[in-house]
């Protein structure tokens, strides 16, 4: 009896060993398992932190925006009209990079002239390559397209002594005497414009204008010369002999009295700006017909 | 019976090793390359086309983060040679650099709009129409 004792008792204690072998080996895969495990989220943690970085720089790179005006064939104005400060690089014109490779920041609600490498000679078209990737493009002819819509401002003034003899086309000074009618647009490039004498329209009765010589304007807009330097932009005008006209581009010019042309000299695509003073003179129709030459409206 | 559980026991860990070890080695790879993938970013500034001798030279900007591999280049749909600089084209972050391409066939129309598209090794590729 104490020998099968004994016997049961050795049996017993190697079935014990077995399981606490195997229990062990499971407990080192599981360690393992875990391990590994961790290590993988470690992996999926730093790809996650690369895709939000990624997120990041998208939704800087599509908040940004310029406006890029060509100011002439060799300098573009940059503006930034966002919030933040948006980094140009590189400004491209005509398959070459005339300005850069750099780091130009412009400032929120602000803009920044570049002016192309010297020597270089471009097409007026620019194309702004920012840090972050965009690329944004303006150009002159971009301002031509645009221009379809602009227009002549004209103010319209009258004035009882408008129509003497000794009163030329009005001046700015004679123009603050005068009284303001209103102001009106012509979206024609070309002006005509006529007012019989003897037809005395609802205007001149509200104003108690005994003569339309009396009523005058002012038309003023920005042209862009579209011809090269060798050859002028023209304004050609015809006026009735009972009228006056004026008119100054960039600031300069003097009352006409005989029918001709105002010359524009300048670089292709260079702006100005033209005023036409209008008055009528004596008694008799009032008429300006103006057309122009070589140049349209510019913004 | 102790003999058996540890010859299997030893078996399996040692296959389970071996598959965590692999898998492990294969994530770590697929998940660098997919890193590196969305790291690298870039356009095509600007192309030039020559009608006369079908070569094209192509301006490409790195504004990634990791340096950029061009593997091949497109143009409508046909694969250019690249000439200058010499394959594989390599590009450290925010420069550009000026590719010089050609084909043996007549691609581009002048006056028409060229479609380029750009691929990186990485897979990434950038396309947009360009007037010739």
């Amino acid at each position: 009896m104490p020998g099968k004792r004994v016997c049961r008792a050795k049996g017993a204690s190697r079935k014990g060993v077995s399981t606490v072998v195997g229990m062990t080996i499971f407990l080192l895969m599981f360690a393992i398992a875990v391990a590994y495990v961790f290590m993988w989220s470690q992996n999926s943690g730093i790809y996650i932190d690369t895709v939000k970085k990624q997120v990041d720089f998208e939704r800087s790179r599509l908040t940004e925006n310029l406006i890029v005006t060509a100011e002439n064939m060799t300098t573009v104005l940059v503006e930034n009209p966002t919030a933040g400060v948006i980094v140009v690089t590189q400004v491209w014109s005509h398959n070459n990079m005339t300005w850069g490779p750099g780091e130009l920041g412009i400032p929120p609600f602000s803009n920044v002239e570049i002016v192309g490498d010297t020597g270089w000679v471009g097409d007026g078209n620019f194309t702004v390559v920012t840090y972050r990737g965009n690329i944004f493009s303006g150009g002159i002819m971009v301002q031509i397209e645009e221009s379809t819509s602009r227009s002549w401002e004209v103010t319209w003034y009258w004035n009882d002594t408008m129509n003497q003899s000794a009163h030329a086309a009005m001046t700015w000074s004679q123009m603050n005497s005068s009284q303001q009618i209103g102001v009106t647009y012509w979206y024609d490039l070309n002006i005509n414009y006529k007012w019989d004498y003897l037809n005395n329209p609802v205007l001149a009765k509200v104003y108690n204008m005994t003569d339309v010589t009396m009523l005058g304007f002012v038309a003023k807009t920005t042209l862009i010369k579209l011809s090269d330097s060798a050859s002028e932009a023209w304004i050609n005008y015809y006026i009735s002999d009972t009228s006056r006209v004026a008119i100054i581009v960039d600031g300069s010019g003097s009352l006409l009295w005989a029918n001709g042309p105002v010359k524009i000299a300048g670089e292709q695509y260079s702006v100005h700006e033209v005023w036409v003073f209008f008055d009528g003179y004596g008694k008799g129709d009032v008429q300006l017909r103006l057309n122009i030459i070589n140049a349209t409206f510019a913004r | 019976m102790i003999m058996i559980v540890t010859a299997i026991g030893f078996a399996i860990f040692l296959y389970g090793m071996g598959f965590f070890t692999a898998s492990t080695a294969a994530r770590d790879q697929a998940t660098s390359t997919g890193i590196a993938t969305l790291r690298e970013r870039f356009i095509v500034v600007d192309a030039y086309f020559n009608t006369t001798e079908n070569s094209a030279s192509i301006w490409v900007y790195n504004y990634g983060e990791t340096n950029l591999a061009i593997s091949s280049i497109y143009l409508n749909g046909t694969k250019l040679d690249i000439d200058s600089p010499p394959s594989p084209v390599s590009i450290t972050p925010t420069k550009v650099i000026k590719i010089i391409c050609s084909t043996t066939t007549t691609i581009v129309t002048p006056g028409d709009s060229q479609l380029v598209r750009v691929v990186s090794s990485l897979g990434n590729f950038y396309e947009s129409y360009y007037q010739s």
